[in-house]
Parts: structure tokens; sequence; C-alpha cells
């Protein structure tokens, strides 16, 4: 039996999980007095607005901040919610960090409603995983939107901050094995109390940090962002008056829910799950862990749970907000891509029930900072393989929707510090391998280095950026090659290496990288998994001495040196004059078998350089005649006998 | 809603024969029964990850070793079905269960 | 009689206006032929010609400016149709324009189609791999060599381009060659050296800002259109030199200028998309006129919506362009465009049992059901003649009589659905394509801290003129000029006519506030030097400006800069404290008080030098005495309208434009009909004629003795 049973889903000694009624104190007046009667027109320029105004709240937080993973990367999320704290509407940006915006909001509207209040020209902060962030790195700000004494709505964002304290650099703690070894979490506080900022505030969640001056940057930018929304709500509530601004909004609500049980009709009934694999709770670790989602759908109803995880265990956990946010993610795309993010309605039609306790769904005090580049991407991609092959079994048109899996540890990214070419101590994340890859989708190829999918604005830096701010140079940046990595009837698009070689200082610290001891991705149905993602770093070179000689390296073969042993997860790993090192976003998942793949694809991809003639008789069978020309017989005559060697 | 049949990959769906709800590859072989998982009537081949290809290898062979490739084929045609990263000694993954018509789900 | 024309060659229509000595202007219109564009040139001159009451010859032989704009570059590009060309790139960095920041995909579309991977793709490469050859240099962040060039290596991919592969064009592009240009100067000699026929062009000469892919973009665009739009330039010359042109022919840019043709091939990106310039120039040029100091400049026509502001008298300029999914940075005015336009498509949203307008557009084929062109969805245009705004009858003079019951029937369907009566549902449409139309005009001013009360609207395009009086009432603006009345649809090849001589200078280089002076008023000193050369080049040594230009930032603000104006004469550190300060002060003017840290630093990350030739041209002519009657040549009788703004049909005026007179003054409901687009005045709203044949559309009129129709159709809702 459950020993934990009794623990409540408070986000306190659990994740908060909010009530269907919540309990809300008297004293906050909440708007819901909606018409019914809004005519079609209207309804299309509110709605238009809503879209448009949540936008501008993005574009104003990615404009005005410094840090790249916020502004290039787009690590971050802006939403519209109702008064109530359902998410209504969310931007084109980090999917997972929207729903759980309602979370701590709905945490607020129970928890802050009578004590000390919610009032106008309030700003709530909270970077509290247990209450509803995916990591503390990413803090939450909440505003509640007055009209005439009651709360209409809220508008809220959620973006990375480069350092929020604790013992590391960047605050991703990897030896952490309880949440008092991570940076600081701050359950929901006011940091702006009737339109004022509250300095006191602002300088305890700033002196947490090792670089206060790019957050603080950062932290305006989400106010200003805020302060925007706001505004134009205000101004709309204004010209079409209370009661029909809040009528659209039931109705976004509504109509977002209408095509969301649309879709849902084209889906049998049943069960889908999927299992994915990581590795070291902490460094030193040799353990092998679970991900687990399962999906049932029944009387249009989307049931999800994570039975079968692994249970928490040191820094590899996230709360239950991370666990709805990264599940949501890929529904968001596989159902609601024609929403433009009105996705209210998709929550509606999906349940949760977690499994406490567990590495997917922790308990406080598990440690959750390093969970922005652990586990989310990895929920998010367990949960993609699990909807993929349910949408799969849709009927047309929405089965062709089903996307195969990303990547599972963040993006290839790696974060570093050291004393840059300027002499000063900086914290570097690296948002070269941001250029992601579209994995395969049922009825088509991915795209190469086409973004991904559930960061659906971000992009990569140049070259020139990043070797302007840190002190290294780029040797080369390019795409893989297509091969069995990510092959199928349908490939993947294909992701990214990047190399590097100190340049102006003779030391570095790399503290985050993402080195695979074995493959993670998978497959979908009958595709090939993705490939390894890896980081390595060769010793002791003689690439100096190629640079003298005039010549820049370009693979790691043709110099001289040492690999150096690089484990999944490691202490960081010391970057000196004479190494070189490079990351690699793999080609992500394919779709179907490889064998059955149009031959002309795999003609064309020789063609363009993308791949040899003999990883295309090798992955796929395909047979060339002189001059590059496709021998059709020999290539049906070699698929055919491979598909026999199956068999013995 | 009652369907008579459910593509689920190119060549795998489930689909109603003989009043029996079953698993069937394109090539007209039969996988097996719907409460069953079809990977059951599929043919095996369990291999080291590496083995795929370049893009697979490990720096980390003792961590590689303890997991491996698993490929689904048609017994009859060959074709693949499925395939999965796998821990070696962990059960198949029992990942697709659509049914025909409406209902209860069993539970797995 | 001497005469300066503009001429516009847009995708449907080829534009022309003539201005004789005596400041008089001549409008004419002709189809844009693709095939050959001199036919569909000399059609309109002949058009111009008739206006000017003279023959083609004679306008000819008695132009004393010629400027002419074209879509060439964008036509090349869009239909990948220009020079087989080739790159060269740093070792290690050739795949950068083909991975495009994994951002590619998306770039430049629809924010909504970000959440669905399956109808987004990249586009087609301007470069195929294989002509992306990698060459051993390397220059680093500071300008130091890394690594020199490997001449051999160059030699020999240049060889493989030409001799193999066929290139005709070749783009170099290494990495911070704009902080250092030595490596492209070099590779430029050799390859004029071993293949000089080939055309070439390099990025620190094309778009020298920081980031390598941008700058590779703008760099292989410029080569790739560059043989195609040299010839097309060469060949327009030579036909008008035949046909008697005793000057060169100048060539619009999307600077806002206008550069003799020949200058303009050296760097043909400078006149990609340079059409939407031609019509704010010309809103500039008629803004001075009439003392408008900010202007929202608006040209709707079949698909798009263009938006540019001038703001204290000038165009604003940018340095973010996106074609094709292509970004690259380049200075040049701004404009933005949305597809929302007389053709956008209006069909219903299933689950809200709403209308949605756009971005699907009929096009020029099949079009709008009432073009009789096949088209079976409605259009805005179809709503326009609808409600009556538009008339059957009299479209673009007679010549096309329009299906207003076919029309009605297609609106009439998509009203049924969501209980609304056709005009209804007509006036739905119009109302939700000018929302669009407002929204963005919103971001490009209120988002950008502009206030749209202290604007003018000018609306001109086919659409424009018909839709201002809904559009601009939504953003509460000052009120809304019909640029040259019937000129309004020729408004760019208006802007063509009347543009000076402009080049913009730009370096990249930081300086981190406090400034390094001597540096900054050393490369200040440069840039206008490399200016006042380049004019002299052109001939042009009087009547010459600058202007100073930087680009400034709070530290680490990458995807932030505001340009601002530096001041003249040398700067010392009182004047770099005000630069900083009117950064500060405009920074918190637009992000609120306090958004701006100046705690994090300031940089000033980039100068600009603007350079104006200034060209003589002669006054435009103005009628001297206002009169206030009408005369009988305007009316045209009434016509029941539902105005939309008020949901009812009201008997309204109806008026032949051609025949306003300075001091006209037409009150609402009322449409002004003109040959080539119709202006609407709505109720409580008045169009009175200027000195220039400008029509001013003014808001907030009291309404008084209206003569209401009974709205028979209204029985009809809730049905």
């Amino acid at each position: 039996m459950d020993e934990t049973a009794n623990i409540v889903w408070d986000g306190v000694a659990r994740g908060y999980i909010p009530p269907v009624n919540l309990r809300i104190s008297p004293s906050l007046k909440l708007h819901t007095q909606g018409a019914t009667d809004v005519d079609p027109i209207t309804y299309e320029v509110i709605r238009n607005t809503f879209t448009s105004i949540n936008l501008e709240h993005g574009q104003t937080i990615q404009k005005l901040s410094i840090s790249p993973i916020t502004m290039i990367v787009r690590d971050f999320q802006c939403a519209i919610l109702t008064e109530q704290g359902d998410v209504m509407c969310l931007g084109p940006y980090l999917l997972y960090l929207g729903n759980m915006q309602g979370i701590f909001t709905k945490w607020i509207l129970e928890n802050r409603s009578g004590d000390p209040g919610i009032k106008e020209g309030d700003v709530f902060l909270c970077n509290d995983p247990y209450v509803g962030t995916s990591h503390q790195q990413d803090t939450g700000l909440t505003c509640p939107v007055f009209w005439n004494g009651e709360l209409f709505c809220w508008v809220s964002n959620s973006v990375h901050y480069s350092d929020v304290g604790g013992p590391v650099p960047g605050s991703f703690c990897l030896t952490s094995q309880n949440i008092h070894e991570d940076p600081p979490c701050f359950p929901p506080i006011k940091l702006v109390e009737g339109g004022k900022i509250r300095t006191d505030v602002e300088q305890l969640f700033l002196r947490q940090s090792r670089i206060p001056q790019t957050v603080a940057m950062d932290l305006h930018a989400a106010l200003a962002g805020l302060r925007v929304a706001q505004e134009r709500i205000v101004k709309l509530i204004k010209t079409y008056g209370p009661d029909i601004v809040k009528g659209v909004m039931n109705r976004m609500m509504d109509a977002g829910e209408r095509a969301i049980e649309k879709k849902l009709e084209l889906i049998p009934d049943g069960r889908w799950s999927e299992r994915v694999y990581t590795e070291a709770a902490v460094p030193g670790d040799r353990g092998i862990y679970v991900s687990r989602i399962n999906i049932v759908k029944e009387n249009g109803y989307l049931y999800i749970d994570n039975q079968g995880t692994s249970p928490q265990v040191g820094s590899i956990n996230n709360t239950f907000a991370g666990l709805v946010g990264a599940c949501l993610a890929p529904l968001t795309i596989m159902l609601a891509y024609d929403l433009g993010g009105i996705c209210g309605g998709l929550y509606r039609r999906i349940k949760f029930r977690p499994v406490p306790g567990t590495i997917t769904c922790a308990d406080y005090p598990a440690a959750i900072s390093t969970a922005g580049v652990f586990n989310m991407p990895m929920v998010v991609a367990t949960a993609t393989g699990a909807v993929s092959k349910m949408v799969a079994c849709a009927d047309s048109p929405l089965r062709e929707k089903a996307i195969a899996m990303a990547d599972v540890h963040a993006y290839g990214g790696c974060i570093f510090n050291g004393i840059n070419q300027y002499e000063q101590f900086f914290v570097g994340m690296s948002a070269g391998m941001a250029s992601g890859a579209l994995p395969a989708s049922l009825a088509r190829d991915g795209v190469d280095t086409g973004g991904l999918f559930w960061v659906p604005g971000m992009e990569a830096s140049n070259v020139e950026e990043n070797e302007l701010a840190w002190p290294v140079l780029t040797l080369y940046r390019r795409e893989n090659a297509a091969e069995e990595a990510g092959a199928g009837r349908f490939r993947s698009g294909l992701g990214v290496e990047e190399a590097w070689i100190l340049h102006g200082t003779d030391r570095m610290d790399m503290q985050i990288y993402m080195n695979d001891s074995f493959v993670k991705n998978q497959g979908l149905l009958g595709g090939n998994s993705g490939g390894r993602a890896f980081f390595k770093v060769k010793r002791n070179t003689n690439a100096r001495q190629y640079l003298a000689e005039g010549k820049l390296p370009q693979s790691f073969d043709e110099l001289n040196g040492d690999d150096a042993p690089i484990f999944f997860k490691g202490p960081p790993v010391n970057l000196e004059v004479n190494d070189i090192w490079s990351t690699n976003l793999p080609n992500f998942a394919g779709y179907g078998d490889p064998l059955d793949r149009d031959p002309t694809l795999v003609v064309q991809d020789v063609s363009q350089g993308k791949m040899t003639v003999e990883a295309a008789q090798k992955v796929y069978g395909v047979v060339f005649k002189e001059g590059g020309l496709l021998d059709i017989e020999r290539t049906e005559a070699c698929r055919a006998g491979r598909k026999q060697q199956r068999l013995f | 809603m009652e369907r008579q049949r459910i593509f689920i990959g190119d060549n795998l769906k489930l689909e109603n024969i003989n009043g029996e709800a079953c698993y069937t590859c394109a090539c007209g072989n039969i996988l097996g029964p719907w409460e069953a998982n079809f990977k059951e009537g599929c043919t095996l081949k369990e291999s080291p990850i590496s083995s795929l290809g370049p893009g697979y290898a490990s720096s980390d062979p003792d961590m590689e070793n303890r997991m491996c490739f698993r490929e689904f084929f048609c017994p009859n045609c060959g074709v693949r079905h499925a395939t999965e990263v796998a821990r070696i000694g962990d059960p198949y993954l029992w990942d697709v269960q659509p049914k025909l018509s409406s209902g209860a789900v069993s539970e797995s | 009689m001497g005469y300066y024309i503009g001429l516009d060659g847009g995708g449907t229509f080829t534009d022309g206006v003539a201005m004789d000595e005596k400041g008089r202007l001549y409008f004419a219109k002709a189809p844009t032929t693709t095939e050959n564009f001199s036919i569909g040139m000399f059609n309109v001159l002949s058009a111009l010609a008739e206006e000017c009451g003279t023959t083609v010859e004679n306008l000819i032989a008695s132009t004393e400016r010629f400027s002419l704009g074209t879509t060439v570059g964008t036509n090349l590009l869009v239909e990948r149709n220009g020079a087989h060309t080739g790159l060269l790139a740093t070792a290690g960095h050739g795949d950068s324009i083909l991975m495009m920041r994994g951002s590619g995909r998306i770039t430049g579309l629809d924010p909504e189609l970000y959440f669905h991977p399956q109808a987004t793709s990249k586009p087609e490469p301007l470069v195929p791999r294989n002509l992306i050859k990698e060459i051993n240099e390397r220059i680093d962040y500071q300008g130091q060599v890394v690594v020199p060039v490997n001449v051999e290596e160059v030699e020999a991919a240049v060889r493989s381009l030409v001799d193999d592969q066929g290139v005709t064009a070749i783009a170099v592009s290494f990495l911070w060659s704009f902080r250092n240009p030595a490596h492209e100067e070099q590779v430029v000699e050799i390859i004029k050296r071993i293949a000089p026929e080939v055309y070439v062009s390099c990025s620190h000469q094309v778009a020298p800002r920081m980031g390598e892919y941008e700058r590779t973009v703008a760099t292989v665009i410029n080569s790739y259109i560059a043989p195609k739009s040299a010839a097309y330039f060469a060949s327009a010359a030579k036909r008008l030199h035949e046909a008697g042109l005793n000057h060169p022919l100048l060539i619009m840019q999307v600077s806002g200028g206008i550069l003799p043709a020949k200058k303009a091939v050296e760097n043909p990106l400078t006149s990609l998309g340079s059409g939407p310039v031609g019509g704010l120039i010309g809103s500039a040029a008629l803004a001075r006129s009439l003392g408008h100091d900010n202007v929202i400049a608006t040209d709707m026509g079949g698909t798009s919506f263009e938006v540019g502001l001038i703001v204290n008298g000038e165009p604003l300029v940018t340095d973010e362009n996106v074609i094709d999914q292509y970004r690259y940075k380049l200075l040049q005015l701004q404009t933005t465009s949305i597809a929302c336009g007389g053709g956008s498509l209006a069909r219903l949203s299933p689950f809200s049992k709403s209308i949605r307008v756009g971005p699907a557009s009929a096009g020029a084929s099949p079009g709008p059901v009432c073009y009789r062109r096949g088209g079976t969805e409605p259009t805005v245009t179809d709503a326009d003649v609808v409600l009556g705004l538009l008339s059957a009858e009299s479209f673009l003079g007679g010549r096309m009589p329009l299906d207003r019951e076919g029309a009605r029937q297609a609106i009439g369907l998509l009203g049924k659905e969501v209980g609304l009566n056709p005009e209804e549902a007509a006036a739905g449409i119009m109302k939700i394509n000018s929302i669009k139309a407002a929204e963005l005009i919103r971001q490009q001013t209120v988002i950008r801290g502009y206030d749209p009360r202290d604007f003018h609207v000018y609306a001109y395009g086919g659409a424009g003129p018909l839709h201002a009086f809904m559009f601009a009432q939504e953003l509460g603006v000052k009120g809304v000029v019909i640029p040259l009345g019937n000129g309004a649809s020729t408004l760019s090849a208006f802007g063509c006519a009347t543009s000076n001589l402009v080049r913009y200078f730009e370096a990249e280089e930081m300086f981190n506030y406090p400034f390094q002076l001597d540096q900054l008023n050393g490369l200040i000193a440069k840039l206008e030097k490399d200016a006042l050369d380049a004019l002299a080049e052109m001939g042009k040594a009087e009547n010459i400006t600058l202007e100073r230009f930087g680009q400034m930032r709070y530290g680490g603000q990458w995807l932030h800069n505001l340009l601002m104006r530096l001041p003249e004469g040398n700067i010392g550190p009182n004047e770099a404290e005000a630069i900083i300060q009117d950064f500060s002060t405009t920074y918190d003017t637009l992000y609120g008080s306090g958004a701006g840290q100046v705690s994090q630093g300031v940089e000033l990350f980039s100068v600009l030098i603007r350079a104006t030739a200034h060209l003589h041209r002669p006054d435009q002519a103005v009628q001297e005495q206002p009169v206030s009657e009408l005369a009988d040549t305007t009316k045209r009788g009434t016509r029941t309208i539902f105005w939309p703004d008020q949901m009812t049909f009201i008997e309204s005026q109806i008026y032949d434009g051609r025949y306003l007179r300075f001091g006209n003054l037409v009150t609402g409901p009322a449409v002004v009909e003109l040959p080539h687009t119709s202006i609407p005045v709505g109720l409580g709203q008045t169009l009175e004629c200027d000195a220039f044949g400008n029509l001013v559309l003014q808001f907030k009129q009291e309404t008084k003795g209206l003569k209401k129709v009974n709205d028979s159709s209204s029985e009809q809702k809730g049905a």
C-alpha cells in the first residue's frame, strides 16, 4: 500500500493540483458575467486582439531581455488566463511553460486571496516548482487584471533567468540530493504592489544571483511585457464593456474545446504508451531510470498517467506542474496545431492521474533545479511518443499530424563559465544547438535544422555573436549526415554538430553538457531512433599547429591528441588551451521501416550531399547504377532480400 | 462509434477478422488478437545499439551494454513494425492498443 | 516643356507619374508585361503622353529626369529565376545559409503557423550545397587574422564553380569580414583575375553587419539577382535612350533615394523591394507640403497591406528584412506588410461559428466573385460591392462591370452559417479586415511608443482609399489623406519622381559608454568622407546633407536597438552624455519608466551616415482660389449603401472625384468615385479637396439631416 497516500497535493509537501472549485477568499470579487450573445464579428475582432496582445507581451520580453536563452532561444512563455486562472491562450514560445502559469495562478487564488490579498496593480513572483514551475530558474510572474474592483482575468509569464543562485553557476545543481541543495524556492510573493515594484522583494530575488544585473534586466523585461498586456486588456474592456469581453473569452474556451472534441472523435478509444530511459541520478551514479507516459482515450477524454516511472531520486526530478506542461506540449502540436495558441479548450479534455513520488512527479523535498535540461525535455519526448502513436491511429487528416520524438535531453545545450577575453567572469549558455531538427511525421520527412517543435520560435545564435561574448573560436558548425540515426520511411530532419577551441583565454569550465551513454530517443512505429547526443573532448591536440600552418581543423580524427573520457554526468570539465571539444545535437526519430522509403527521396539526399552512396545502400537498401542513377530493379531485389534475412 | 479498421502504421492495422479484432500486417499476416501486444506476434531481433551505425556509438560501453535495440518484424514478410531502445531484460513495451468500438479499455 | 517622370513596375500594373515644369501632375496606368517589361513601360509612357497632351517621343525627349522602381529583384528571387550562384564561405561554416539558424522554417510566417510543424518548411535553397565551397581562412572577433587565405584553394574552388558547375555569379562571405575585410578583398581579386566575366559580391560591402547568417543571405541574394537585374536595367536604359531620353536612367532604392542604373547594378540588393518605399517617399514629399510632421503611410492593394511611418517629417529606417523566409540586415526605409487586401478570403470558422478574413487570398486568379473570373469564395472586395461602397457599374471607369448579385449570393451563404444577412455579413467582413489593418498600424506605432492620435493616415493603393474611413477611425488618428486624389493608386511612381540621390554608409563597431571619443569621431569622419566621395563620383557635390545616426542598446541586448540621431560637429564628453540621456529617455518612453538600467551599460554598436544630394524639381502646382461650390459634373446622384459602421442602409450621395476642386467639401454619407478607386465618406465624416488635389477625410462631425432607408432585409436577421 502507498505509504504516502495521505500526503496532499498542496504545493508544499507535494506538487499542487488545483481542485475543480477553488477556495477563494470572499473578500476577492471575481468578474464572472459573460454575455452569451456576442455577435460573430465582435467575437472575431476581440479574439484577434487577444492573440495580438499575448504576442506583443512575448515580443516585449524578447526585445528587452539580454540573456541569449530568453531573447534567442525563446526559453519563456506568456499567457492570458481567465479570472479562475485557467490558461486561455499562450504564445509561440516554450510550450511546456504554458499551463503551469495556470497552476501557480490558481495556487495564488487559493492561498493569497485572503492574506495578503490580491489587488489591482499587484504582480506575484513564484519560482517554487512544487507550487507550479518547471524548475527554479523558470520564474513565473502573474498579474491580476481588475475592472471596477473585480478580478477580470490574469496575464502571466515564465522566463528562464540565467542564474538564480544555489551552489553552481547557472543554478543547474547536478549533485543535489534534495531541494535544500538547490537554488532557493520562492513561493508566490508580491513583487509589485499597487503598481509599484517592491525593491525589498526585488533585491531578495536578485541577491541570490551571481549575475544580478543580467537577471534584473530580464526581470524588468518580463514586467514590461505584463504591463503592456494588462494595459491593452483594460483598454479592450473599456471599448467593448466587460461582459462582452468576458463573453468572448468564454466562447474562445468553448470553441477551442469543440475543436478538440472534433479531433478526438477521429481517434479511436484505446491505450497508448511510451517509455524513455535516462541515467545517472547524480554524477558518478551508474543507474538507469525510466520515464513512462500512458494515455487512455475514452468517451471524448484523455486520461494521462506516468505509471511505470522510476521513483524520485537524486537531482533528476520534476514536479506535477512539469509533468502536465510536458504532456501538453506535444498535445498542443498534434491536436491544437490550428488553434493559434488558444489552447484553453484543450486542457478541459485532459485528465491527469499522476503517480507521486516518481522522477516525473516528485514529492517534496526532491531536487528539481536540473529539470530544465534533463527532465522536462525527457518528459516532453516521452509524451510525444505516446501522443504520436495515438494520433497515428486516428482517421485522416489528423493522423498525418503524428510527429516523432525530438530530443530527450535539452537540445545539446551546454553551460560553461570562466574568465572571458575581457577579463570578466561570465556564465555562457550555448544556443548554437538550438538549430534543432524537425523529426519525421507520418506523411512527410522532418526538416533539417528545422528548430524544435516544442519551442516554436527558437533560433540559434550566430557564431559571431558567440565569439564576441565568449572566449571561443568555432572550428565548424555543420549539419549532421543523413545515416542510420533518424532513418525511416520518412526520415528525421538532420541535427547539427559544433566544434570549438579556446580563444582569448587558457581555461574554461564546462558545467552542463550532454553526453548520452546510450541512445535515448525512440523511433516511431518501425522508424529508427534518433542518434546519440554527445559532447566530446580531445586533449593536447596539435590544433594550434594546424592553425599556424594555415589550416582549420575540420574533424577530430585528423588531429593528434587524447580522447578525454567524458561521462554522461560528471564533474565540470576543464577545457584547456590545446583541447578541442564538440557538441552534437543528433538527428531525431524517424517513422516507419527505412526499407519502405521512396528511393527517389534517398537519391535526392545523396545528390544533395547529405548522404553517402554506402549509407544509402546500408540503411535504405537503395542501389545505384554507374553515374549515380537509381537502379530500381536491384533496389527492389536488395530490399526484398533484406526483409527475408530479417527473419533468420 | 464503430470502426471496421484502424491503421496504426503504414503496414500495421487493427481490423475485424471473422468477428474478432486482430492486428494484421499489410501482407495479410495476422499478428494476434486485440487483447494482446501485437509485438508478441512479431519476430524479434535484439542487438547492441551501437551495431546500428556510427551515429549510435557510445563513449561508455559499460552503460551501453546494459541496453539493446529491439526490432519487431512481421514473421511473414519481414517488414519492420516497431523498434525499441530498451534495458536488457525489460519487457517489451505494450504501447499501442486502439479499439474498434468504444467502451472500457482493459487495464494492462 | 521639361518633364520629371517616375515609373513603378508592380506585379499587376505599371504606374506612371509625370510632373511638368509648372509642377502639374499627370497619372497613367497600364498592365505590367512580365515577359517583356518594356512593352508595359512604353504603354504607360504613351498614356502619360496623352495625359500631357503630347507625343511619347516628345515626352521622352523633353524628360529631365527619369526614375524607375521595379520588382524585378523580388520576382527573380521568389520565382528562383536568378543566376546560378556559388558561395565561398569560411571553412567549417558553409552550412550556415542552409541551417538558417534553425528558424528558417518559420521566419516571416504568421505566428499561428508556429504551432503546426507539418504546414511549415524551409524555402528552396538559394545556393545548393554543391555550390558552396569552404575556404581555409579565419579572422577573429577583433579582426585579427587567425589563418590567412589559402590562395590555391580559392583558385581551385572558383575554377570548379565556374568551369564545372557553370556559375555566373559568386558570393563571398567570411566570418568577421565586417571587422577586417582583407580576406574578402583578396578573394574578390582572385575571382576577378581568373573569372572576370563572373559577377561577384562580398559580404563586407553588401551588408557589413555582425551575424554571419544574415550577412551571407544578403550577399547571396545580391549575387543571385545581380546579373539579370543588370541586364534588365541596361535594356530599359537602352530602350529609353533609343527613344530619345537624354539623361541617365535612375533606379529607386530601398534607402528611399534613387541611384543611376550604372551604380544600382553594383549592389542590386538595395533595389529589392523598393516599390513600397516609393509610396512612402511620395507621402513624405506631400507631407512636407501639407505641414504634416507625422504620417502613417498605408498602401492596400489586392493581396497585401503595407505600412510605413513618417515621424517628424522623416520616414523611419530599419535594418531587418525578410524575403521568402530568408532574413538579412540592410538599412532601408521601414515598411511592414501583412496579407490583408481586397482579395482576402472570408471563410467560416466552424467551431466558434464566426467569420475569419484572410490570410488566404483569391489573388488575381480566380479573384473576387464579383470579377467573374471563376472565384466562388467571397472576398473583401465582394463585401465592398455588396455594401454598395464600390459601384458595380463604374469600376475601372465602367470598363469592368462587377457581378454584384454573385458577390451577394456568396456572402449570403457565408452569412447564413452565422445567422447574418448578406449586408450584415459583408459589413462584418469589412470590419474584420479593418481591424487587421488597424492592428498592423497599432503594432507599428503604439508598440514603438508612437501615439496614432498624433498622426495622419495617408491611404493609397487600389483598396486603401476604400477602407480608410473604417480602419483609420479605429485608431483615432487626426485625419486621413487620399494623396493626389486619383493619383493615390500611382503614389509609388510619384515617389520615384520626387526622390533624391541617397546613400547610406554604415560601420559596425562597438563603443561602450563612456565612448572612446577619438575613435568614434574618427569613424564618423571616415564614413562622411566615403559618403561625399561616393556622391562626387556620381557628379553631385552641391546641395548635400549628411546625417548621423547610431544604433544603440543596453549591454547585451542583441535583439534590440534604437536608432538615435547623433549631434553634428565634434562629439565631446558633453555631447556623449547627451546621447546617453536621449537614449535612456527614449527607452523609458517606449517601455515604461525604469525599464532600462543604465548600470547595465549602454552600447553604441553601429554608426550610420545618410548622405542626400537634393535634386532640383519644380514645386507642385497649386490651385490658387478655393471654390466651395461643387461643379454639376461631380454629382452622380444617390445610391443606397449599407454602412458597416452604422449597420444600416442609408441613402448616400455619389460624386465623381475627377471634378472635385480645391475647397470642395463633401459631407458623408457619400462615396467619391475615381477611375481607379472609390472613397467612402462615412456618416459624420467630411472629405475636402485641398490646393494640391489631395482629398482630406475628417472625422468627428456632427451627424444631422440623414435620411435612413427602411432596413427591409433586417427581417432575415436571426433566421
